[in-house]
């Protein structure tokens, strides 16, 4: 979870960068479409969600996995 | 999305990453527990989010044809249902992607006639300026600026009648404003030049000329896609506004648990899939018709680019299709509304009349004020704020009941003093209105770690 968070403030920070950074190289032209743009409506959002996904996937996983030292039959 | 605002474009991520932030954080939080006091301030909260949205039904109503009150209306008598006879609410949790899915069939239409995504904004960037088209309403029968509302021109423009009214143009010669009115009969003409401001009387319609720069629009399609370039420190204080708003905002406002389900993926899933469709219906309405920027209106780009379907037939079942979509997404919305007021009200009193007294009751205040009219997205953002302020930043500090009641009280007392107040802090005038959660939860977390150490 810890990560997932860490991640998704980083993509956010990434993206403050990106529009304030020397040389604008937001407004670099990928496809015709500012790099700006590919990541604040592209890039950023579906790495979160995929993010999210598997931070959420991963802690279902290891609620159904009972812990190691708990002693047989306890819940 | 005309006006070329710094946060635009990353707007979609901070929206999203506020929906996965708050899943994730949500459970750790446990706003279940928080102290009683602070269920004011988060039913203050999901107030005004519901108030955002009646905002948006009564705009709906407005471009229908009706009046504003309708949709307010409207929207009300139908939350009132939904708090009174929550019935089958099992399923109405599928309408906001069912009404989003709906969102999508006419949006594909409207790809499917006018090319790609980036096609599209490849074109609006080179476009020498963002102009009236000749097919324009606003060209050809005049359109209706809001109440109290003023247009700016940049550069000269023969503005005409479509209906009498009286006409105020405020002129700077200089340092100095000359404030003159005209009373003009329909078919009248008048000459603005730039730096002029254009007032009307309530209900009077303008018409403008095809090929001029529709005004307050960026200078051209270049300018629109460099987006608001802004400093380093006014770019991260408005960046980070936005997202400690919506981030904090949404730790509180996120799924209460028994919403909570197989599901629980699908929040940022819809929140990437809404942030992305809207993005594209502002493009193309901003490619279509650039004078939405001229009376900004919810869901305006969905409701104008299908009233320019050219048979009628058509039209007519894009508008009801459009319509249906937003009828559902309330239905939707309403309906995990309710499930969170529920949760809030339950953890003081699981008393039968009062979760449905309750509800009812935030419904009408909302009712209320989405009745002032105002911005939804503001209205939303505020909502976000103060419950980032006065609930989530206190909870944070994990200062146990004392500091999270005196977390609480600095949170709402400064949200409400940079409300209201705020336009007087000159340096921060913006920020402090748009979002005065980016100080005051600061400040509430602070006041509560404060209050615990003292303890």
């Amino acid at each position: 979870m810890g990560l997932a968070i860490t991640t998704i403030f980083v993509l956010l920070a990434g993206g403050v960068a990106l529009s304030v950074a020397p040389f604008e190289p937001g407004t670099i032209r990928l496809a015709g479409v500012s790099l700006l743009w590919w990541y604040g409506v592209v890039a950023a959002p579906v790495i979160a969600v995929a993010v999210t996904a598997a931070a959420l996937a991963r802690a279902a996983r290891h609620a159904d996995v009972p812990a190691a030292d708990a002693p047989p039959g306890a819940e | 999305m005309v006006s070329g605002d710094v946060t635009l474009p990353l707007l979609a991520a901070i929206v999203v990453c506020a929906a996965a932030v708050g899943l994730l954080v949500a459970p750790r939080v446990d706003l279940g527990t928080v102290a009683p006091v602070t269920t004011v301030p988060l039913l203050a909260a999901l107030a005004l989010t519901l108030a955002a949205n009646l905002v948006v039904l009564a705009d709906l109503a407005e471009q229908r044809g009706f009046a504003r009150a309708h949709g307010v209306v409207a929207g009300t008598v139908v939350a009132l249902a939904v708090v009174v006879a929550p019935f089958a609410e099992r399923w109405w949790r599928f309408a906001a992607p069912i009404g989003a899915a709906i969102l999508m069939v006419p949006l594909a239409l409207v790809i499917a006639s006018n090319g790609a995504p980036w096609t599209v904004w490849r074109d609006v960037a080179t476009r020498p300026a963002l102009a009236f088209d000749a097919a324009s309403p606003w060209v050809t029968q005049g359109g209706t600026i809001g109440d109290g509302d003023h247009l700016t021109f940049e550069e000269p423009h023969r503005v005409i009648a479509a209906t009498p009214a009286t006409w105020r143009i405020v002129e700077r010669d200089r340092a100095r404003l000359v404030v003159r009115e005209w009373r003009l009969g329909a078919g009248d003409a008048l000459t603005v030049r730039p730096g002029d401001q254009l007032v009307l009387d309530r209900g009077g319609r303008v018409r403008f000329e095809a090929g001029r720069r529709v005004p307050g629009a960026p200078a051209s399609g270049m300018a629109w896609a460099a987006g608001g370039r802004a400093s380093l420190r006014d770019a991260s204080v408005a960046l980070a506004g936005v997202a400690v708003t919506l981030v904090a905002g949404g730790i509180a406002l996120a799924p209460a648990p028994s919403c909570i389900g197989l599901f629980a993926i699908s929040t940022p899933a819809l929140a990437l899939l809404f942030v992305v469709a809207a993005t594209l219906w502002g493009l193309y309405g901003l490619a279509l018709a650039p004078e939405l920027s001229l009376v900004p209106r919810a869901l305006a780009p969905a409701l104008e680019i299908v009233q320019r379907a050219q048979t009628p037939a058509w039209r007519a079942a894009l508008e009801t299709l459009v319509t249906a979509a937003i009828v559902v997404l309330f239905l939707g919305t309403i309906v995990a509304w309710r499930c969170r007021v529920v949760a809030a009200v339950q953890r003081h009193c699981a008393s039968r009349l009062l979760l449905t007294a309750g509800p009812g009751a935030l419904a009408v205040i909302a009712a209320g004020v989405a009745g002032r009219a105002g911005d939804p997205w503001q209205l939303f953002t505020w909502g976000l704020g103060l419950a980032a302020a006065a609930v989530v930043a206190p909870r944070l500090a994990s200062a146990g009941p004392r500091g999270e009641l005196v977390g609480m009280i600095a949170g709402t007392v400064a949200f409400a003093a940079l409300l209201f107040a705020g336009t007087r802090m000159a340096p921060l005038a913006d920020v402090a209105r748009q979002y005065p959660a980016l100080i005051a939860a600061p400040l509430a977390w602070l006041s509560a770690r404060l209050a615990r150490a003292r303890a």
